[in-house]
């Protein structure tokens, strides 16, 4: 068993989780990094991964468990040599036994980068307020939700701002969040990076980089 | 790289992306640059195989750089509309007109308002006579090409035929004229002496007074471009891996080229002709290269019917072999009768069998040349059945020439029998579902249906109807095509050049996506052909014996004498023998191309498809 990190930038950003997995299967086989199969009519790939990402939000920090009993160092070189600059794994640790990725993500970092919007003064008053209510669209139908409690921190700079959010169950999408900061403060998102999953309780939230050994080629 | 505001509010924005796994590298500066374009989506375009072989054949010489364009969807439309933002290539995002040459791969006539709408987008007028020097020759090649009369005033130059060594012929041609000093025109005059190369400006149609055809000035005389040596011939074993869900997500041999059977309503099996085919030993390379290369777990065994192809017995334990090393599966898109009592039963296993007996009585089968019998498809059905099948695709054409209402209840009664031998041999507990697709006939160019006229709309739905009423039992469903495409497809498939006209009206009142049934309008069309004083019915009518066609300055090497008598055979309800039996003189192989011609065998298998 296998943990990687792994990047979802540019345009693979844009692809949907499935497409993801199929893209993950056939860099496997096309790397000859062997992955156990499920049993069963439709047999696939023993891969894990943490709660997906919204189509279109980037990521440098991506986590996935892999049935595999390939030596880390061997799997990050095979990995990548066979697949995108966009798709890339950043470190591998061999795991005594499975993370439920899925079940065990608490909250995720996000990066987001504005133009012409009062970064700061969103931050300020979000964060002061003890509700935040977010508006969007789901299934083409408008709807609203109540999120303060979803977040965890906002740190504004410049143009930037870092956030930590809910990520799992509950859960809150970091797009919808930074487009209803634009809408209400101006300018537009330009992009939007996840940089991070965490787990643990909230009082002392992890990265699950924890498992991947400080010795891993980065 | 299109604005994140712009992808974050389309559907699918991973068709404007490129950026895949096996991208070939852009970075040539001394490279002719070159936009290969599809006239549909992302996930259509990706699934073809002739733009896959001729951008990776392109790419893999130092003096061609070869980058995608597809057809935008709607929402994609309006977004670069709103914005101001041109059509651009997915591998550099350089805009259409920025191009040295933009070439079309032009699959179906529906597809036509969509190479305006890209032509426009991408910043290039979008007539032919229009665009002077500043502007990129704009050529096309595809199955349209063979007629392609009604888009004539959009294009400087087609190809017609096989592009493997005419699409370099081409673009070296306009390399080395401009490298001297030489105009568009200059090109055109140069590249029109290349085979399978058509310059529209160079033939002129010659009307008499009512307006009928009556012959060309050709400048040129204009054939097909055939590849001889298809064993060897430049096929991609590292081709581009899409990341998002294509239509056809798989990887792709092709067999062979060409098809025996000749099918009298089959443009596809007269055109592609003479028929040439791929080693066993080329195939298994290319298939285990594809795998190790790409990745994909299925790779399919491409023809016009799979199942004629004579080395597969030599080939199947080849492939078995990967099947093993590699956990890949393979599929053969046209099944032979036999093949569950063949080897291929588990390389073919399916959820749903599909035939293809196109018309419900042994006469109009005749009528048509298509070789399958009752016996045949009871054969395979029982098989089927007993092995586990519950699920039967079938799949007939409406409006056939010489077709009676006798024909349309054979129709019914195939289904009956088939009912009739699921409840007699089944293996499953789940239901039987048989499902009905009728298509409407249309004829077609260099095919021996090509003088027939096509059912009227009156026609049309009173045989939808009777076969509504016929087919309304338990477990069946049908589905049919609807009239106004299918006269469309009727009218551009036989149409001449005053159809440009048309096109372009069409275009302009807001027609784009005409295959895709949620965005045609047949209202617009309508207009458009009265604003330009023709009706779609003068094009799907019965042709005169003698009447000149106008395509019939174009050598397809299917003799035109040849076509009329196997017309003539139609009408008297006689078959013509698969050609691996033994050559007719179709006049494909007059040259010494065909490779079956000299080598007569003593039986070929029944193809159910």
């Amino acid at each position: 068993m296998l943990i990687f990190k792994f990047t979802k930038t540019g345009g693979v950003a844009y692809l949907s989780h499935l497409d993801l997995l199929r893209t993950f299967t056939r860099i496997f086989r096309r790397a000859g990094i062997r992955v156990a199969f499920s049993e069963g009519f439709h047999p696939h790939m023993k891969l894990f991964f943490a709660p997906p990402l919204s189509v279109g939000t980037e990521s440098v920090g991506e986590y996935c468990v892999a049935d595999t009993a390939e030596e880390p160092r061997a799997f990050l070189q095979k990995f990548n040599a066979c697949s995108m600059p966009d798709l890339q794994c950043l470190a591998c640790a061999a795991l005594e036994k499975k993370i439920n990725l899925a079940a065990e993500t608490r909250a995720a970092v996000y990066e987001a980068e504005f133009s012409g919007c009062r970064v700061r003064e969103a931050a300020e008053e979000i964060l002061a307020s003890a509700t935040y209510e977010i508006e969007f669209t789901a299934k083409g139908k408008p709807a609203r939700k109540e999120v303060r409690q979803q977040i965890f921190s906002l740190r504004a700079e410049g143009d930037r701002l870092e956030m930590t959010l809910a990520c799992g169950e509950p859960n809150l999408r970091a797009d919808r969040l930074c487009e209803n900061i634009a809408a209400s403060y101006g300018g537009e998102l330009t992009r939007l990076t996840r940089t991070d999953l965490l787990f643990g309780p909230p009082e002392n939230l992890q990265s699950f980089s924890v498992f991947l050994h400080p010795e891993s080629p980065r | 790289m299109i604005p994140k505001r712009i992808l974050d509010h389309v559907s699918k924005p991973a068709r404007y992306l490129g950026g895949e796994y096996h991208t070939p590298s852009m970075d040539k500066p001394d490279a002719l640059k070159v936009c290969l374009c599809f006239p549909d989506l992302y996930e259509v375009g990706m699934s073809n195989l002739g733009l896959r072989i001729l951008y990776h054949l392109l790419n893999e010489r130092p003096e061609f750089a070869a980058e995608r364009c597809f057809a935008p969807w709607t929402d994609m439309q309006a977004a670069l509309r709103e914005n101001g933002l041109p059509l651009c290539s997915l591998e550099t995002g350089r805009a259409l007109k920025d191009f040295e040459v933009v070439g079309f791969s032009v699959q179906y006539e529906l597809c036509y308002t969509n190479i305006l709408m890209m032509l426009e987008l991408g910043g290039i007028p979008l007539l032919a006579a229009e665009r002077g020097e500043a502007f990129p020759p704009v050529i096309a090649g595809g199955p349209c090409a063979l007629n392609c009369e009604p888009v004539a005033d959009f294009f400087d130059l087609f190809m017609i035929g096989d592009g493997e060594e005419a699409l370099p012929a081409v673009l070296s041609c306009y390399r080395e004229t401009k490298a001297a000093g030489g105009s568009k025109a200059d090109f055109l005059e140069r590249a029109a002496g290349i085979s399978g190369v058509y310059v529209p400006a160079f033939v002129r149609p010659k009307y008499d007074e009512g307006g009928a055809l009556t012959g060309f000035d050709c400048k040129f005389p204009v054939e097909k471009a055939v590849v001889r040596d298809f064993d060897k011939a430049y096929f991609p074993t590292d081709p581009i891996v899409p990341s998002m869900e294509i239509v056809h997500n798989r990887g792709v041999v092709e067999l062979f080229r060409g098809c025996s059977r000749g099918c009298r309503f089959c443009q596809a099996g007269f055109t592609y002709r003479p028929i040439r085919e791929r080693s066993p030993q080329t195939l298994a390379d290319q298939c285990e290269k594809l795998i190790r290369s790409t990745g994909f777990d299925e790779i399919s065994l491409n023809s016009l019917s799979t199942g004629d192809y004579p080395g597969l017995k030599e080939l199947l334990p080849k492939l078995r072999a990967l099947q093993e090393k590699y956990q890949v599966s393979f599929a053969l898109p046209s099944l032979r009768a036999d093949s569950f009592e063949g080897e291929f039963a588990d390389f073919a296993r399916k959820s749903s069998l599909t035939f293809a007996p196109e018309a419900g009585t042994q006469r109009l089968r005749d009528v048509i040349n298509k070789d399958i019998t009752e016996e045949d498809v009871e054969r395979c059905l029982t098989q089927a059945f007993s092995l586990g099948y519950s699920t039967v695709k079938l799949y007939f054409m409406l409006g056939l020439p010489t077709e009676t209402e006798e024909d349309l209840r054979g129709i019914a009664a195939i289904v009956a029998r088939a009912r009739e031998l699921f409840f007699k041999h089944r293996a499953t507990k789940k239901e039987l579902k048989i499902s009905v697709s009728v298509s409407t006939f249309v004829p077609k160019p260099f095919t021996p249906f090509q003088w027939e006229a096509q059912n009227t709309r009156e026609e049309v739905s009173r045989k939808q109807d009777l076969l509504c009423d016929l087919l309304r039992q338990r477990g069946v469903s049908l589905s049919w095509s609807d009239f106004e495409t299918s006269q469309l497809e009727a009218v551009f498939a036989r149409g001449d050049r005053k159809l440009s006209g048309v096109i372009a009206a069409a275009y302009r009142k807001g027609c784009v996506f005409d295959g895709w049934s949620e965005c045609f309008r047949p209202g617009l069309w309508a207009e458009a052909f009265a604003e330009c004083g023709l009706r779609p019915e003068d094009y799907t009518g019965a042709r005169a014996h003698d009447e000149v066609f106008p395509w019939d300055f174009f050598d397809s090497r299917v003799k035109k004498s040849y076509l009329a008598g196997e017309r003539d055979k139609a009408f008297e309800e006689k078959v013509t023998r698969d050609c691996r039996l033994g050559c007719h003189g179709c006049g494909a192989s007059a040259r010494g191309e065909c490779e079956i011609a000299g080598h007569p065998r003593k039986s070929v298998e029944k193809s159910l498809c």
